[in-house]
């Protein structure tokens, strides 16, 4: 099975690990992802909220651009995700808004006919290979590894995509089928304040505060996560977090990629553990060993 | 945020609002996803899920709503609420009448740059974009790294984003 891949901004820069671990991981089970070849930015949610028109415009020219490759689009970043999905659905729904940005790229000798599906990598890995596929494939046992898998806001709302936008399980199922324990978290699909770390620290702060105390609570060795933005708020505050509200904030925030990288026997290194601002523990760079 | 982009949001004994426009809400519900704003019922299910306003209770997406419904169109369009929603969309899916909160929130930061009202820290990131096409500016280094990955290298400049701002920018004007 061959996709388009498409690793937005984040994955460039602060979801290193992220890019490197998607990459790994559709290797090893046999899945071409073949990066779009001069990529802009999504639009991004920040651009939506400036200028929507334009907005749809730079989105849809990363759909016309990958329209051409006949494949199925797939988007790590949450918020890439969210945002080129929005993209489609706005210019199926509105024809005006079609029009206007069929025309703007035309300028650029583009043309979006509206046919590309644009998908994440969890609910790609989990439909089109399955999980019993996966774990067969797996050298490694994540038993012992205490998880609590977050799935953040953007990928089960507000497509209602793929799995339940209230308790969604489709990583849960995954990393049970590979020995872990997944611990009780009833804030899988809770906000970690997204950009609101910059524009209202406070509320962010609270919100990641809950999100990692909750884990904690329950016993979790780690979070996993699927989004850029929710790992970065999650792990790059810890010692703010630990400061402001008094109580031990520090915690390992792992993308779903690497751990099930990991199972897949692939080192630490490949799958970018290394390159973590927060403290990874022995019990999980054991698992490379 | 500066507060002086903030306006009193409860009006003191016969202050009367600044400026009623009827034709706010219809202007709000045209926006791409905004149709629906005209269903609310107000049954607050959008507030009670918000996990702002949970933390800071000026942030009440119901209240906006109404104002909107209500044509209170400076009230809404400089108060600094509407740069609080995060985005999560639990309104959005929760809302029993399909109103499309996220989206109206994001149609009324649209609206609020149209009449000069940008929050800065959105300004600062929306100027990379148009600058560079991307968030994160490419520089030689990461484009060595991806080399030795394997990987193609990354232009550092799209041309193409500079095209399609100009041409929805040439738009705008000729209506």
């Amino acid at each position: 099975m061959e996709y388009t891949y498409y690793p937005g901004c984040s994955l460039t820069k602060t979801s290193k690990p992220y890019d490197l671990s998607t990459r790994a991981v559709f290797k090893a089970l046999g899945l071409g992802l073949h990066e779009l070849e001069d990529w802009n930015c999504c639009g991004a949610t920040v651009y939506m909220s400036v200028k929507e028109t334009v907005s749809f415009s730079i989105s849809a020219r990363n759909l016309a651009l990958a329209e051409k490759l006949k494949r199925d689009v797939v988007a790590p970043c949450s918020a890439c995700y969210l945002v080129l999905n929005k993209t489609n659905r706005f210019l199926r729904e509105l024809p005006e808004l079609n029009a206007k940005v069929n025309d703007a790229l035309s300028a650029a000798g583009l043309y979006y006919g509206g046919t590309v599906r644009v998908r994440h990598p969890l609910e790609v890995l989990v439909n089109d290979l399955g999980i019993d596929a996966i774990a067969k494939k797996a050298r490694r046992s994540l038993e012992g590894l205490k998880i609590a898998e977050y799935y953040g806001c953007q990928i089960v709302r507000p497509q209602r995509g793929f799995d339940d936008m209230e308790f969604p399980q489709t990583m849960d199922q995954l990393f049970e089928a590979l020995g872990a324990e997944n611990v009780y978290y009833p804030l899988k699909v809770r906000c970690c304040g997204g950009m609101l770390m910059t524009t209202a620290n406070d509320v962010a702060m609270k919100l990641c505060h809950d999100l990692i105390a909750c884990a904690q609570g329950n016993g979790a060795d780690c979070i996993v996560t699927t989004c850029p933005l929710c790992q970065m708020n999650l792990a790059a505050y810890q010692d703010q977090l630990s400061a402001k509200f008094g109580e031990d904030m520090h915690m390992p925030i792992l993308w779903f990629t690497e751990l099930l990288g990991l199972a897949l026997g692939l080192d630490a290194k490949t799958v970018g553990l290394n390159a973590h601002l927060e403290q990874i523990p022995e019990k999980i760079l054991s698992l490379a060993a | 945020m500066t507060t002086e982009l903030a306006a009193p949001l409860i009006l003191e004994e016969n202050q009367e609002p600044e400026r009623i426009d009827r034709g706010f809400a219809l202007k709000v519900a045209q926006r791409a996803g905004g149709r629906q704003l005209l269903r609310c019922f107000a049954c607050g299910t959008c507030t009670a899920g918000c996990p702002v306003a949970e933390i800071d209770e000026r942030y009440n997406p119901r209240r906006i709503i109404r104002m909107v419904l209500l044509g209170l169109k400076d009230e809404v369009l400089r108060s600094e609420f509407i740069w609080l929603c995060a985005g999560c969309y639990t309104c959005q899916e929760r809302c029993p009448q399909g109103v499309r909160v996220a989206e109206v929130m994001r149609a009324l930061r649209n609206l609020a740059v149209e009449e000069g009202i940008v929050h800065p820290a959105f300004k600062a990131q929306a100027e990379l974009i148009r600058s560079m096409g991307r968030i994160y500016e490419i520089e030689d280094f990461d484009n060595k790294k991806r080399v030795r990955a394997g990987l193609p290298e990354l232009r550092k400049n799209i041309e193409d984003i500079k095209t399609l701002f100009e041409r929805q920018k040439l738009n705008e004007r000729l209506g």
